[in-house]
């Protein structure tokens, strides 16, 4: 099998939710010496993207882009085992720490937007639902993002957002990273209000104004 | 026909039974009241509202229960402690249903449980709900609360498989019941349309593999079905919220958050119907039916 249709066949078991597909034929690119990371990039990443852009248009379920991004991880984790072992590393295009202000469990939009960001070539660390001001200041000293993602999905939790920010000032890092806001209450006039430097009205908004923030640094 | 040979267990709130084999004891239906965006809010933050169009609505929920006999539950939300004091303290004197109750934070649900309490509601509430990984101390303030009956949600995307809910549920039993909740009802958790197929799969897994009452909220498809208005230009979302119910009836949910309770009037009839013919099912069987199930009073 060429490398076409390799990238073929990821592409297909990545729009159709088949992770035992997407293993076997990024393991398939690894025997036929094709670069892991460029398999990774066109035959995994590429499809998801496209399925990530489908539920933006409204054109696609949440559950399809979950399983979809399902079946990519399946094929990253054989391919990231050969991209270590040649010492090589997928291109980042940033780093972004994300996570649900405290006292707002919701999870599900800050998921799709971190499967977005990852399908996109951002790092993504996760820190969860509820998550705390001082976890969140600790994780960007810690982590040294390029981006802090906030996300709260209510009126009420909203204000959360205002908080991190304050506190990211207070600690001296507020100028070292980035903050995109995340959730449905949130608007263009909170992100001024506040502060902050984007907003992801939706997931696909989300990775637009990522990447400006990124081409921005 | 649907139909289980595991034994089921039946829980009993404020003698409304859920639970069993499909057929034998009429869904539960549960309409919700002062969801995000009702119409029926005009101050979210401090929870007013139109109080006779919501006192309308609780009415005629209860006027369907009667005639279909699927008993009848409210599910109460609030977006603030003040709104979901305002919402109880309305409901709890508007109705003898079961109530459903939570909050989506600590200090609703503090505000929650602390209403229960004072008016003396434990044996009539449910609360709304559990999920995987919830702290020690929201269990114990349900049942600091007096209240035995809890919903626990399958809530999980590390496994979209029916087994993945029912794995996430499992867990989620046995760490609430060590901490002394006795009553969990299963929701199987519906998140839009294609997971409707694996939430009423992992129904019938739960009730076949663990035989507790299961049930989910299927109008959460309908809400995130973007297509239905956009591609096939229909602005009236009550026939696909009456099949949805009827299908998760169909697939043996014993409760079903069934959505707004402004879809009262479509759902009862589509879900006693299905009820009624389950239930005929089970009468050749040799199941004896109480005389207020829908296959004898909806004909």
């Amino acid at each position: 099998m060429n490398k076409a249709a390799i990238f073929r066949e990821l592409e297909r078991a990545v729009k159709n939710f088949d992770e035992k597909a997407a293993e076997k034929y990024s393991r398939m690119a690894i025997e036929a010496g094709i670069d892991p990371v460029e398999t990774l990039e066109e035959g995994l990443a590429k499809p998801l993207r496209e399925v990530g852009e489908r539920f933006g248009r409204g054109e696609a379920f949440i559950t399809e882009l979950i399983a979809g991004a399902q079946a990519m991880e399946a094929g990253a984790e054989v391919l990231n085992e050969e991209i270590k072992r040649h010492g090589k590393k997928r291109k980042s295009v940033g780093e972004v720490l994300i996570g649900t202000v405290e006292g707002d469990i919701h999870s599900i939009g800050k998921n799709i937007v971190a499967t977005m960001l990852r399908a996109n070539g951002f790092e993504v660390y996760d820190l969860g639902v509820d998550v705390s001001t001082e976890d969140f200041v600790e994780a960007v000293r810690r982590h040294k993002p390029d981006i802090l993602g906030l996300s709260a999905l209510m009126t009420t939790t909203m204000d959360k957002q205002r908080k991190v920010i304050d506190a990211l000032r207070k600690a001296g890092l507020r100028d070292d990273v980035k903050v995109i806001l995340g959730g449905a209450p949130v608007t263009r006039e909170w992100v001024e209000e506040i502060d902050a430097d984007a907003c992801g009205l939706d997931a696909s908004s989300a990775v637009v104004n990522a990447l400006k923030l990124i081409k921005e640094e | 026909m649907y139909s289980i040979e595991t034994e089921q267990r039946v829980i009993d709130v404020d003698d409304v039974k859920i639970g069993g084999i499909p057929g034998e004891n009429p869904t539960v239906l549960i309409g919700s009241l002062f969801y995000r965006k009702s119409p029926l809010v005009t101050d979210e933050e401090e929870g007013k509202f139109d109080r006779a169009r919501a006192e309308e609505l609780i009415t005629r929920q209860d006027e369907l229960s009667d005639i279909t006999g699927n008993p009848a539950m409210l599910d109460v939300e609030g977006s603030t402690p003040t709104a979901v004091e305002n919402y109880i303290d309305f409901v709890a004197e508007r109705t003898d249903s079961p109530l459903l109750i939570g909050g989506s934070t600590p200090d609703i649900r503090a505000a929650a449980l602390r209403m229960v309490k004072e008016r003396g509601l434990e044996d009539r509430v449910i609360y709304n709900s559990l999920m995987p990984e919830c702290s020690k101390a929201e269990v114990e303030a349900i049942l600091d609360a007096g209240i035995d009956t809890a919903v626990l949600l399958g809530y999980t995307f590390s496994d979209l498989r029916p087994q993945g809910r029912v794995e996430a549920l499992k867990k989620l039993i046995e760490e609430t019941e060590n901490l002394g909740l006795s009553n969990p009802l299963l929701d199987t958790f519906v998140m839009d349309v294609p997971s409707l197929g694996i939430a009423f799969n992992a129904m019938k897994e739960v009730k076949a593999k663990i035989g507790l009452p299961a049930g989910c909220g299927p109008h959460n498809a309908i809400g995130m079905w973007r297509g239905l208005r956009k591609k096939m230009k229909i602005k009236s979302k009550r026939p696909v919220v009456a099949s949805v119910n009827a299908f998760a009836t169909a697939s043996g949910a014993d409760f079903l958050l069934y959505g707004p309770i402004e879809a009262a009037d479509d759902v009862f009839p589509a879900v006693s119907m299905v009820d009624a013919a389950y239930g005929f099912n089970q009468v050749q069987l040799g199941k004896r039916l109480t005389r207020e199930h829908p296959l004898f009073k909806i004909a």
